[in-house]
């Protein structure tokens, strides 16, 4: 008797291990967001941002810059909608693409591109001259996507005297 | 003596049932290293660096370069102490983003001349950016660095993590001899 629990202890305890085994991989694989997100259609994990040139003239409380840059993408899943957002003097998050009036799809070969004129951006209490990341998040989901470099530098008009900014080169 | 026998399959049941969710969590969780580590709070995962230049002239064996190149960051933690790396002759990593120390943890800035980045340290802002001007000094001289194309790398200074790479090319653009071969990295 006592023999028999003993064998039918064992032989179900090894088919608890093994679905308790599974059900552990199932709920970290539930729980791992990130890599649900670079699989899950949205993301290729292999998006890129770049920005040209990666130092812009931009002049503090100018009403309206003449001033563009050039904002591409590449590695994003053919059709996905993209915001590209740049963070303002008071760190709040301007659509770089509907202030330049362009939707921001990538193509069949999961590649964008558009002209960013500051435009009102250097008004007074918008930008600011300064280091900033400009992102690419997914439309839909607004989870990050890729990041870019951009140094807003005043480069033509600093008065004489005025401490150049470390990120600046002039 | 029935109802104890049942009683005590169940506990076992139980506990192995216990066990092997646990030991299931914690091989899952080893294996998703890459995860892990970036959502520690030290990388984001989109860390990006660009250079203002990706050819930049280099005279290998000049004993002090007056050549910079701007090297900007985006998508780092805020606040982030970061340590730009690249590798010279020999394969051997060189800090670029570090100063000429005058004493201990003083910068000399007299000594700048002989290479180095600025600002120091390097620390990314509220918004994830930093930008650093590297001179390349005495980079050029013979067995540091080398006529080459190499990988600039951005670490986190706390734990050396690599979070960001950008490549550069080291070509003797100005003074290389007649006859002598272009490298293929290189535009002239």
């Amino acid at each position: 008797m006592i023999r028999t629990h003993s064998f039918m202890s064992r032989r179900l305890a090894l088919v608890w291990i093994a679905a308790s085994l599974l059900a552990g991989f199932a709920l970290v694989a539930a729980m791992s967001g990130t890599d649900s997100v670079r699989a899950d259609g949205h993301s290729t994990g292999s998006e890129k941002l770049i920005v040209t040139p990666s130092e812009a003239d931009f002049q503090p409380g100018n009403r309206s810059s003449k001033t563009v840059v050039w904002i591409y993408g590449s590695g994003f899943v053919p059709g996905t909608s993209v915001l590209v957002l740049a963070a303002d003097q008071r760190g709040v998050a301007s659509d770089v693409g509907a202030l330049s009036k362009v939707d921001v799809v990538a193509n069949a070969d999961g590649a964008f591109g558009f002209p960013w004129k500051f435009g009102r951006f250097t008004r007074k209490g918008v930008g600011g001259e300064g280091m900033i990341s400009l992102r690419a998040v997914d439309a839909a989901s607004f989870e990050d996507l890729a990041t870019a470099p951009l140094a807003l530098c005043n480069l033509n008009n600093r008065a004489e005297g005025d401490d150049v900014p470390s990120h600046c080169s002039k | 003596m029935t109802r104890t026998q049942v009683t005590n399959m169940r506990r076992t049941t139980w506990m192995w049932l216990a066990a092997g969710l646990f030991a299931g969590l914690l091989l899952a969780f080893g294996l998703t290293g890459v995860q892990s580590a970036a959502a520690d709070g030290h990388a984001t995962g989109n860390e990006s660096i660009t250079l203002s230049t990706n050819e930049i002239d280099f005279e290998t064996g000049k004993s002090r370069s007056k050549e910079s190149v701007w090297i900007r960051g985006s998508g780092f933690t805020p606040g982030q102490e970061i340590t730009l790396i690249a590798s010279g002759a020999q394969g051997a990593l060189y800090e670029i983003s570090t100063c000429r120390w005058k004493t201990l943890e003083v910068c000399d800035p007299k000594k700048r001349k002989d290479g180095g980045g600025v600002p120091y340290p390097l620390v990314a802002n509220d918004d994830g950016a930093f930008a650093s001007s590297w001179l390349l000094g005495r980079f050029t001289r013979k067995n540091v660095g080398e006529e080459a194309m190499i990988t600039i790398l951005a670490v986190d200074s706390a734990t050396y993590t690599n979070l960001a790479s950008a490549p550069l090319a080291l070509c003797n653009l100005n003074n290389r001899g007649e006859g002598e071969e272009v490298p293929d990295f290189c535009s002239a």
